[in-house]
């Protein structure tokens, strides 16, 4: 099974396989929970989304067309899509929260525990990756790609983050993705499948 | 409709791959799609967009905590196989709604009598937030499910831990350590602690290669010269084992030693294999 494409694999989840399901996650368990680590900032979270993009997968693996995209492209949109709906809702809960909520309570309380050193550096690590492959591109692509990718925001709502004309934006987004295509398989360790 | 310049299309391509194309910006797009003149170009383009977003996505790479694998194992294994829910609706090529969406249903009932505006605005409303308010307490309830699984699992663990340490500690002078080690140094070790009293073993193995499914490892007493079976088990990947339950005598007269050997995944009355790892009762 090991010799297995995604695609295959998929196709034995749609029988039922639940070892294809391990292997599917050995092979892109990793970009999934960092995918959704980016987007929610939080590691329990990031599992949470984790979990529920891969047994979404489960679920769904019958309804899998190949000719639509690839795997990791499905996997990718339902991980960033769940994650993007985790960050909205939170920020739903937190607005609640706050308007709900007559007692001061201090961001430090209301925050996360503080990161272990070994996720600390794991993050670090990610980040500085990321970064420097971000990094080759201008700034202003770099930052058109974060909003839509990373938090999910429209072109308009892009280009009135960044108070640049609609059009601009749209070229900065796809020419930025273009350059990242060529760039981030290289630098990737998995490359891209 | 009239299509814009195949580069305003492509531009929309990213936007596309992500589904993040307003309304308009989708029906332009798809119109795109379906027109002869740039139906191809689109689909090459998309195709591009779709590995750039892999790109992206695999570049966020970062291991996942061990234990998430067992997790979403024990999750599909419960899971009913092949039945997707509502909320599974991916939407891959989809669209986010905006206010300018907003604003067109605004419009078309704006012929109506204000009242019956506001009603149905109202109404619109209520129906969204309650269908939002519906998928966020699921979204807790399966969180708060996770959460319990989670304190269940650890709660496993640290009773075992405290069966282990009890085991150790209520031995005293009872307490017989065998040492099982093969020819090499740095191959596999096994450590039996022998509470006598209690007629309870805490095994501890390290470095052992993990076996295939129809294989397992065979614990071994050899009493009155005789190799008595007395536990298959099986290493975690990392080829360590800890089992805090196995059964001795509760007497260690006439217990020479303890070996272990790799027999079928069912057992085997005797040894058909030369123990690879050995150890002597001390005394014995």
């Amino acid at each position: 099974m090991d010799s297995l494409a995604d695609s295959g694999l998929l196709a034995a989840m749609a029988r039922g396989d639940e070892r294809a399901a391990a292997m599917l996650y050995d092979r892109h368990g990793a970009i999934v929970y960092g995918l959704a680590l980016r987007i929610v900032g939080e590691p329990m979270d990031a599992e949470e989304v984790a979990l529920e993009a891969f047994t979404q997968l489960w679920r769904s693996a019958s309804a899998f067309d190949s000719a639509r995209g690839s795997v990791l492209g499905w996997l990718t949109t339902i991980t960033r899509t769940r994650a993007l709906d985790a960050v909205r809702a939170r920020k739903r809960r937190e607005r609640l929260s706050s308007m709900a909520l007559a007692i001061d309570v201090t961001a430090t309380s209301m925050g996360s525990a503080p990161l272990g050193a070994d996720v600390a550096v794991v993050e670090r690590e990610r980040a500085m990756s990321v970064t420097s492959a971000l990094g080759l591109l201008p700034e202003p692509q770099r930052r058109a790609i974060e909003l839509a990718f990373f938090e999910g925001l429209t072109h308009p709502e892009v280009a009135a983050r960044l108070r640049e004309p609609l059009g601009t934006v749209k070229t900065r987004i796809r020419l930025g993705m273009n350059r990242l295509r060529d760039v981030l398989p290289r630098m990737s360790p998995e490359g891209v499948r | 409709m009239t299509l814009p310049s195949l580069d305003a299309l492509r531009d929309l391509a990213p936007a596309y791959v992500m589904g993040i194309l307003t309304p308009d910006e989708l029906q332009i797009f798809e119109a795109g799609m379906h027109d002869p003149k740039t139906a191809a170009e689109l689909a090459r383009e998309v195709a591009i967009q779709q590995g750039a977003l892999e790109a992206l996505a695999a570049s966020q790479s970062v291991p996942a905590p061990e234990a998430l694998r067992a997790r979403l194992l024990a999750r599909i294994a419960a899971e009913p196989h092949g039945l997707a829910r509502p909320d599974d609706t991916v939407p891959a090529l989809s669209v986010k709604p905006t206010p300018a969406a907003t604003h067109r249903v605004a419009r078309s009932i704006g012929r109506y009598p204000l009242v019956t505006g506001a009603l149905a605005t109202a109404l619109a409303a209520s129906v969204a937030l309650s269908v939002t308010l519906q998928r966020e307490v699921t979204a807790l309830r399966a969180t708060l499910a996770s959460r319990d699984e989670q304190a269940a699992t650890l709660q496993a663990r640290l009773a075992s831990r405290d069966a282990t340490v009890q085991l150790l500690t209520d031995a005293g002078n009872d307490l017989v350590v065998v040492q099982l080690a093969g020819t090499s140094t740095t191959g596999p070790a096994l450590q039996l602690y022998w509470n006598v009293k209690l007629g309870r073993a805490v095994l501890h193995a390290s470095g052992l290669t993990p076996v295939s499914a129809s294989r397992a490892y065979a614990l071994w007493m050899i009493k009155d010269g005789t190799p008595v079976p007395l536990r298959l088990f099986t290493p975690a990947e990392n080829g360590e084992q800890l089992l805090n339950d196995v059964v001795l005598p509760v007497s260690a007269k006439g217990v020479a030693a303890f070996a272990v050997t790799e027999e079928p995944s069912g057992g085997s009355p005797a040894p058909t294999m030369t123990p690879f790892l050995v150890g002597a009762v001390a005394g014995r």
